[in-house]
């Protein structure tokens, strides 16, 4: 049960907000909304006698009052966030094939962007993909778009925690992905959300909250990579709750990656929620550099034979961070496999917490499910929390698993010592390549390299050498 | 190039090396031999400053430099490279990678430029053909898969690389078939220059037959017992090392006095 005061708090700004959230005028739209509403009521946010969020302390977010994004602010900001789209792997890809204009429109990745949980037009990279939707939500919602209202809400598990009950009542833009039926996409979908610190000049600068809700949706036989990217304003303290679903239909093959670089005192929860038909594979990826608190939860459902997933999984923290990673792959069809492996570096005083329930139902026989969670720890102050959550109700099922929590190799380093490295570069270096493994599962080694360069910033106690590095 | 000069030094408060003095000059070759667990490769440990060796008596100068003062990955830059008896293997980080972060290092302390991607690979293939190294190494990670003897060709390719003053080789030759033995000497050969000197650890003959060695010494329970030419070994060979203790405490009270003489202040 929400304290009245948070539960009143909220039911109030819903009353408030409704009215304008985009499709308000769509009958199944406000019963979701309204059941949002009414289980947040009853769940209120996750405290500490919930065991799922056990190691996650969430009150900060509760005691907060955030504010509602204005508009304005993205406008203000224009310059500043247009350089951060610009500085987004893809965007250099596209630079570079500005040397053949015929070709640039033909290779050029799209790139949906969005400022405070808004979509913000004028400021994406226009690229289209045949066979690709590529749209806003509240654009689709205010069409009425029968493939938005097919797919809204098929993956949320709303009772889940008030985090994914509060995106259900609120949720009213995000990107929706539609790859047609038989599709191949060669070019991977980004999408950019970006957070602001507000700007004294227009209102307050108080910590603002948004709910974003991102649909892909793979329709049979299709293949497509989709990569979220989240950023923002350095001074940023709001709170972002998205929640991804995707719907993956037979045979169709998706790459999905969510790369969180949020400001240093934002939260970040995100729900990624996503449900496998016959003979389908999922490759999730999420690579946790930013925020000072973050959850990202990814559920998998295999709900058909011959489905497979693997998820992928990098946290890299530092300072006072705390970083929750909740993961659940539920076998629940015959002949389906998961292979995980969530790997984490943690210095100074951070928190890495990972989770890893694998669920085998009763009647799912010929199972495979291998999972790994390995940390890395480079200071005395850093913690890491590692739960194998394994229930498995049928009797043919492969499953291994394994935690491990260690230090740098003590050999390695004086192996790059003695040959002239440095002990700070060796350290960066070494955690480097321990992260690479997840970096390479990626499958994009522009994204990679990106990822590689911004890791190896967060490493470097002196920034100044590091990017003369960079130019090198 | 080298003088050790009573070293002593110990591993988890045990006692290793008792006693050491021995002087390199440029251009030399020294072979050192002896049993298993005589201290060859904590010798080597402690010329390169690895951690937990601790000395607790004597010195050592490189250079004119107090060696043992220095950080390992100086005492690098300056020219002191060790062949590893046991390479590390570094999974996730390409050779290519890993050596290119040393050679610029190394570059960088001598005032260098570094070398970007496409001079280092230059370089690199030019040297790993040196060694007879395929090319496709460079870009697999570091030692991780690779058998006994690609490990230690791979050493000899970065030592190539690298180009030290000191070259410190711990059993380059233990796991070497008899072709790789040869290219690999060849390798260490082509590096072999008056400015150059070298310290080579092996319990064979056959690699001493490739790399001629101006002095030998025998290393047993810490200490030198036995220095002499080429043909000291070839008695190791057909001998063992039983027949030399007996001549030990004769070889120990020599060193002991040439000890007492260098000791001063330090100890
Ligand atoms: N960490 C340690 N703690 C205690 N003793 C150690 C440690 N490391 C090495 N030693 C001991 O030091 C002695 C010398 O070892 P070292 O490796 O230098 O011998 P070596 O001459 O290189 O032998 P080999 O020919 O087998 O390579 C051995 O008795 C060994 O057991
Ligand atoms: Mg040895």
């Amino acid at each position: 049960m929400a304290s009245q005061s948070t539960a009143e708090r909220y039911k109030a700004a819903f009353e408030a907000q409704r009215g304008e959230l985009a499709g308000n005028g769509l009958p199944w739209l406000a019963s979701m909304r309204d059941d949002g509403i009414a289980r947040f009521g009853d769940l209120g946010f996750p405290g500490k006698k919930n065991e799922d969020w056990k190691y996650t302390n969430v009150s900060s977010i509760a005691g907060t009052e955030f504010a509602l994004p204005d508009v304005a602010v993205a406008a203000a900001r224009r310059a500043v966030i247009a350089a951060a789209v610009a500085a987004l792997p893809v965007a250099k890809r596209e630079q570079r094939e500005q040397s053949e204009p015929s070709e640039k429109a033909a290779k050029a990745e799209p790139v949906l962007v969005f400022v405070d949980g808004r979509f913000a037009a004028d400021l994406c990279v226009d690229a289209a993909i045949d066979g690709v939707r590529v749209e806003s939500l509240a654009a689709l919602l205010g069409q009425g778009d029968g493939a938005v209202e097919k797919a809204f809400g098929q993956c949320l598990d709303v009772g889940s925690h008030g985090f994914a009950a509060l995106n259900a009542a609120f949720a009213a833009d995000g990107a929706v992905v539609i790859i047609s039926k038989g599709t191949t996409a060669e070019r991977t979908v980004h999408v950019m959300h970006y957070v602001t610190a507000g700007a004294a000049s227009i209102s307050p600068m108080a910590p603002t909250v948004s709910h974003a809700r991102n649909i892909v949706v793979a329709e049979a036989g299709s293949r497509a990579r989709v990569v979220e990217h989240y950023g923002g304003d350095l001074a940023a303290t709001g709170l972002t709750n998205v929640v991804t679903e995707l719907i993956i239909a037979d045979d169709a093959h998706l790459s999905h990656a969510v790369v969180q670089s949020a400001p240093a005192g934002a939260s970040h929860i995100h729900r990624v929620e996503a449900r496998l038909a016959r003979g389908s594979n999922l490759q999730s990826h999420v690579v946790t550099l930013g925020a000072e608190l973050s959850r990202t939860e990814v559920r998998v459902v295999l709900d058909g034979e011959g489905a497979e997933c693997t998820l992928d999984g990098l946290y890299a923290l530092a300072d006072d961070q705390h970083a929750d990673h909740h993961t659940v792959i539920d076998h629940a069809a015959p002949h389906t496999n998961s292979r995980e492996l969530y790997k984490g570096v943690i210095d100074d005083d951070a928190r890495g917490v990972f989770t890893g329930r694998i669920i085998v139902r009763p009647d799912s026989q010929h199972i495979s499910a291998d999972q790994a969670n390995r940390n890395l720890l480079l200071a005395d102050g850093a913690v890491a929390e590692a739960r194998p959550q394994l229930e498995i109700y049928a009797d043919d099922v492969k499953c291994s698993h394994g935690c491990t929590v260690g230090r740098l190799n003590e050999e390695s380093m004086f192996y790059m010592r003695q040959r002239g490295v440095g002990e700070t570069e060796a350290r960066r270096l070494l955690t480097v390549a321990f992260a690479g493994e997840v970096l390479e599962e990626l499958g994009d080694e522009e994204l990679a390299q990106a990822l590689r360069k911004q890791l190896g910033r967060k490493l470097q106690k002196n920034p100044a050498e590091q990017q003369a590095e960079d130019a090198s | 190039m080298l003088k050790i000069r009573n070293l002593h030094a110990q591993v988890d408060g045990k006692d290793i090396l008792k006693g050491i003095t021995l002087d390199v000059k440029a251009g030399e070759v020294h072979a050192v031999m002896g049993p298993n667990g005589s201290g060859k490769s904590t010798l080597a440990c402690v010329l390169t400053g690895r951690e937990g060796y601790v000395v607790t008596k004597g010195s050592v100068e490189f250079e004119g430099q107090d060696l043992l003062a220095m950080a390992p990955e100086e005492r690098a830059r300056e020219g002191v490279f060790l062949s590893f008896q046991y390479p590390v293997e570094i999974p996730g980080m390409s050779t290519a990678y890993f050596l290119k972060a040393a050679v610029n290092a190394v570059r960088k302390h001598h005032g260098l430029d570094a070398l970007d991607a496409m001079d280092f690979l230059k370089l690199a293939k030019e040297k790993a053909k040196l060694v007879h190294m395929d090319e496709s190494f460079l870009n697999r990670s570091v030692n991780e898969g690779f058998s006994g003897g690609e490990k230690k060709r791979n050493e000899i390719f970065q030592m190539t690389m690298l180009e030290p003053k000191l070259a410190i080789l711990d059993e380059t030759d233990s796991g070497l078939d008899v072709d790789a033995l040869r290219t690999v000497s060849e390798g260490v050969n082509a590096m072999r220059s008056p400015e150059r000197a070298m310290i080579v650890i092996t319990h064979y003959q056959r690699l001493l037959d490739h790399i001629k060695a101006d002095m030998t010494h025998v290393l047993s329970d810490g200490r030198i017992v036995k220095s002499g030419g080429p043909e000291l070994a070839l008695e190791v060979e057909a001998k063992g090392y039983g027949w030399i203790a007996g001549d030990s405490q004769a070889g120990h009270s020599e060193l002991a006095k040439v000890a007492k003489a260098v000791e001063g202040p330090a100890s």
